[in-house]
């Protein structure tokens, strides 16, 4: 069987806002940035894990 | 009927997301050299993302070699949920990414995400530049139209919706076909027991959808169908969604 990864809400966020906090950016901001096709390599970088905790979170707002 | 209670939704969740992800890395592995296991991240069912995650639990690249040499990478994320007996899951999104080793901007993505209303449900995006595309862009773009000529990723090409979309062993078959990455031994059969698989059970979700089409084909070709009493019309999400 494959390993399983259990997480809380508060870990999700808590991720989210430190990898929002390296990219000096708030999840609306990078939202825009992606929404406008201006993200960046780094920004890329983070983008599946972003829609990934959006996902695990059960919020609407992923990157095109 | 009896209830199901949220402890037994969540054991039935959590074993289907295992078996699922167990099988996702079987058919990797048996592909590709050097990938690794999949696994399943969860909050609480029915919401798991099912991915290859490393030490730091962010989503992982999976090398692509040429010759032994590590050249690019790729990503794969599946986003699921289950039915209300915690039984069957449902894959909500996907993704996969190809990547140059050197570069963090993708070269190619596939993704689904069965909630879409506005671009194609299943799409490829391309990211590369075409100064005659952008051109042509440019002229919408001046026409008032939501384009952007900058931008030739923000282009959505569809591939046949949710039902038809392509399944991992045509991602694979792409990767080992023709990007020609390294194969393991014998991958072929592997995509192919993939495909099998993938496809009936799509096949058996388009004929829920559209039950009184297959019944007709059914009896052209001989066989004895009745409906039970009132059955749904066809499926309209499936008819109707790019």
């Amino acid at each position: 069987m494959a390993p399983v990864i259990e997480v809380t809400r508060e870990d999700l966020l808590a991720r989210r806002d430190a990898i929002l906090g390296r990219l000096g950016l708030t999840l609306e901001e990078y939202l825009r940035r992606a929404a406008d096709s201006e993200l960046s390599g780094e920004e890329w970088d983070v983008r599946d894990d972003l829609d990934s905790i959006a996902f695990l979170l059960n919020e609407q707002h992923f990157v095109d | 009927m009896s209830s199901i209670s949220s402890t037994e939704v969540a054991h039935g969740a959590l074993a289907a997301a295992k078996e699922f992800a167990a099988e996702l890395t079987d058919t990797v592995q048996a592909v590709l050299p050097h990938s690794p296991v999949f696994q399943a991240m969860l909050v609480a069912p029915p919401h798991v993302q099912i991915s290859v995650f490393d030490t730091e639990q962010k989503i992982d690249r999976l090398p692509l070699f040429i010759r032994d040499k590590h050249v690019a990478d790729w990503k794969l994320t599946m986003s699921v949920n289950f039915d209300s007996s915690g039984s069957y899951l449902k894959v909500m999104r996907s993704g996969f990414t190809l990547l140059a080793s050197a570069d963090k901007v993708p070269l190619v993505r596939y993704e689904f995400d069965d909630n879409m209303h506005t671009a194609p449900i299943a799409h490829w995006q391309f990211h590369a530049e075409r100064g005659a595309f952008s051109h042509l862009l440019g002229f919408a773009l001046a026409a008032g139209k939501d384009v952007k000529p900058h931008s030739l990723s923000s282009l959505h090409f569809p591939v046949g919706g949710a039902r038809m979309r392509p399944g991992i062993d045509d991602l694979l078959e792409f990767l080992a076909k023709e990007c020609a990455f390294d194969t393991v031994g014998g991958w072929k059969g592997a995509i192919l027991e993939s495909r099998a698989r993938y496809r009936t059970i799509q096949a058996r979700t388009i004929a829920r959808d559209m039950q009184s089409e297959v019944a007709d084909v059914l009896r052209g070709e001989g066989w004895s169908v009745e409906p039970p009493g009132d059955i749904d019309g066809p499926g309209q999400k499936f008819l109707s969604r790019w």
